[in-house]
């Protein structure tokens, strides 16, 4: 029964992505989908039965646009989970240390002085790297800082580039940069493009494989720390890995997609419901569920309305009922 | 495995120099394969603090521990703690592990970062349990079984790696009694049976006279006395050292024999009259 429920899992993603090919204005269906990727990635000569429009839109539109879904929805809900592990609290999000805001303002700057363009994206990335190495600063860099030390520090970090945030908002030119840097902080994935994938994808996907071979360990961390070290592990060491390899995470898919809240926060305990506390379970599940509801929710996004709802409404208004409804049925099963 | 602390002190201030040291004396013991010793002393004179010192998840600020003659800093992490178990106060857990996942986390030292633990870990895991009594509770949440038992789990978890000294801290405290004479009898077992030393904490002066081989009395502004059962729970230290007056008895029977403290300070106006004096009428007729 565990089995078939492991396929089921991982077989969601997939066929949700399918399906996703034909969503949107301009109508494909998902035979024709499917001949164009085999034609295209496949060494299989087919006869062409549409259109080179339909092509276009499919390679070069929806595909890198549902792999980056895909991608950022299953990181962020690996880290979230990761995160919530390590610190030993079921509250925890990937920006709890502070990446996001830094990202955030990192992008925000970089549309106030340069407009859009691949300058955001990098300068994000930066921005939401050197938030981490503050948060590691303010936290003293002492060998066995408490986990609290670490907490504030991130809230800290967050709240100044918070400030910082609203300072380029206030300054920003209300008619065209202002909205931009708005829209952009609520998350979106209408841009998304192949330059997007070759430049988060590693990262993200590093980030991802170190979690998920450290899912075990990082049930260690769980414990109170002396424990933890009684467990003949260097606790500290391993603590920054997560870390490291959760910032990657977050910092590459602020950098292309915006804040999108919610997905590491909710997608674990999700994942926890069904398969219990042990991570070794909860990280693969909270990958494929964190990736088939960004993709869901990117879905939404980009047909409901004529003009594209930015990411985070959506993951929190479809998002809270949903966990409400859980928390209900389940009685906040991870105790 | 022996194990042995040279001269050690500790101190929680910060300050390099002019340290007031937390034990009056500096401690030196030796306790050998099998051997168990109990630390009795009143809340606050250090007793955790002694036992994560010894084991260097506290650092000494002065003198050193040797396992085997070697300096404890010395030896690595996971040779370590393969070797030496601890057992912390049971307590609740964030999230609720099975016990079984929770006993497995024990063979950490023997897996590697990037690894899963293996059919034979978990098979470690179970036998643990079998030997602690609990194997049946395995697929059970930690979270919902009762404190004894949750202590229980956390022996078991060390039990995995093999231990040759295991460190508790208070491990019969917080439950009902006879859930501590099953923790005392499992831990007089391991030490006998398995040979397994173990330094435990206690609160409980009975219970030292059960379990120990060694027994280590401490106190703020005490000179720290180590020796055997009869030697150091007296009257006389327990009165200078916790402030009240114990009574020492000794009963026995045909078969077994117990020792134990009784508080004076706990007796009551004698108006069930005629049954205690007969039961201090039997007592020490089968003391003569």
């Amino acid at each position: 029964m565990k089995k078939k429920w492991i396929i089921l899992l991982w077989l969601l993603p997939v066929v949700l992505a399918f399906c996703s090919f034909c969503i949107g204005r301009f109508e494909i269906t998902i035979v024709d989908t499917i001949k164009i990727l085999a034609s295209s990635f496949l060494p299989f000569d087919i006869e062409q039965t549409w259109t080179t429009m339909q092509e276009t839109v499919v390679l070069q539109i929806r595909l890198p646009r549902i792999i980056l879904a895909l991608l950022i929805g299953g990181g962020l809900a690996i880290s979230g989970a990761a995160f919530q592990g390590m610190f030993g609290n079921p509250l925890v999000s990937p920006d709890i240390l502070g990446v996001s805001a830094g990202a955030g303002f990192g992008a925000s700057l970089a549309i106030l002085l340069f407009g859009q363009g691949f300058f955001v994206q990098i300068i994000a990335l930066m921005m939401g790297i050197g938030a981490i190495l503050l948060t590691y600063l303010i936290s003293g860099v002492k060998k066995n800082a408490p986990i609290v030390m670490l907490v504030l520090a991130g809230v800290v970090t967050s709240a100044l580039f918070q400030a910082l945030i609203s300072l380029t908002k206030f300054v920003a030119d209300p008619d065209e940069k202002l909205p931009a840097i708005t829209y952009w902080l609520m998350g979106s994935l209408g841009t998304a493009s192949y330059r997007d994938i070759y430049l988060a994808a590693p990262l993200i996907l590093i980030g991802m494989i170190i979690l998920y071979l450290l899912r075990w360990r990082i049930n260690l961390l769980t414990l109170p720390e002396d424990e933890a070290k009684s467990m003949g592990i260097s606790v500290t060491r391993l603590k920054w890995l997560v870390i490291f390899s959760a910032t990657l995470i977050t910092a590459a898919s602020v950098a292309v997609a915006g804040i999108i809240g919610w997905v590491g926060l909710i997608i674990p305990h999700v994942a926890r419901m069904i398969v219990g506390n042990n991570n070794q379970f909860v990280f693969p599940v909270s990958i494929s569920i964190g990736a088939a509801y960004l993709l869901f929710i990117d879905n939404l996004a980009r047909s409901v309305t004529s003009v594209e709802i930015p990411l985070s409404i959506l993951t929190a208004i479809i998002g809270a009922p949903f966990f409400a409804f859980l928390l209900h049925r389940t009685k906040g099963g991870w105790s | 495995m022996n194990i042995t602390v040279e001269n050690g002190n500790f101190s929680y201030s910060k300050k390099k120099d002019n340290v007031s040291f937390l034990y009056k004396d500096d401690i030196n013991f030796t306790l050998n394969q099998g051997e168990i010793l109990t630390v009795l002393g009143p809340n606050g004179a250090g007793k955790t603090t002694l036992l994560k010192c010894v084991v260097g998840l506290l650092r000494w600020k002065k003198g050193k521990t040797l396992v085997d003659g070697v300096d404890l800093m010395t030896v690595s992490y996971k040779d370590l703690w393969r070797r030496i178990g601890y057992v912390p106060q049971a307590h609740k857990m964030v999230f609720g592990f099975t016990v079984e996942e929770l006993v497995v986390m024990g063979r950490a030292p023997y897996i590697s970062t990037l690894r899963q633990p293996s059919k034979e870990d978990r098979q470690k895991a179970m036998e643990a349990l079998e030997t602690v009594g609990i194997a049946h509770l395995a697929q059970k949440s930690c979270n919902e079984i009762s404190g004894g038992e949750r202590q229980l789990a956390l022996i078991a978890r060390t039990l995995v790696s093999n231990p040759e000294l295991l460190i508790l801290d208070e491990p019969e405290s917080h439950l009902d009694v006879q859930k501590q004479i099953v923790i005392l009898q499992i831990l007089k077992r391991l030490a006998k049976e398995y040979g397994i030393a173990c330094m435990i904490n206690t609160h409980y002066p009975n219970h030292a006279f059960y379990l120990a081989d060694q027994v280590l009395i401490t106190a703020k502004d005490f000179p720290m006395f180590i020796g055997n059962v009869q030697e150091a729970i007296t009257e006389e230290r327990m009165r200078a050292y916790f402030g009240i007056e114990l009574k020492k008895v000794t009963y026995s029977e045909a078969n077994y024999c117990i020792e134990t403290m009784i508080p004076k300070d706990l007796g009551i106006e004698p108006t069930c009259s005629v049954h205690c004096f007969r039961k201090t009428d039997s007592l020490a007729s089968v003391n003569e």
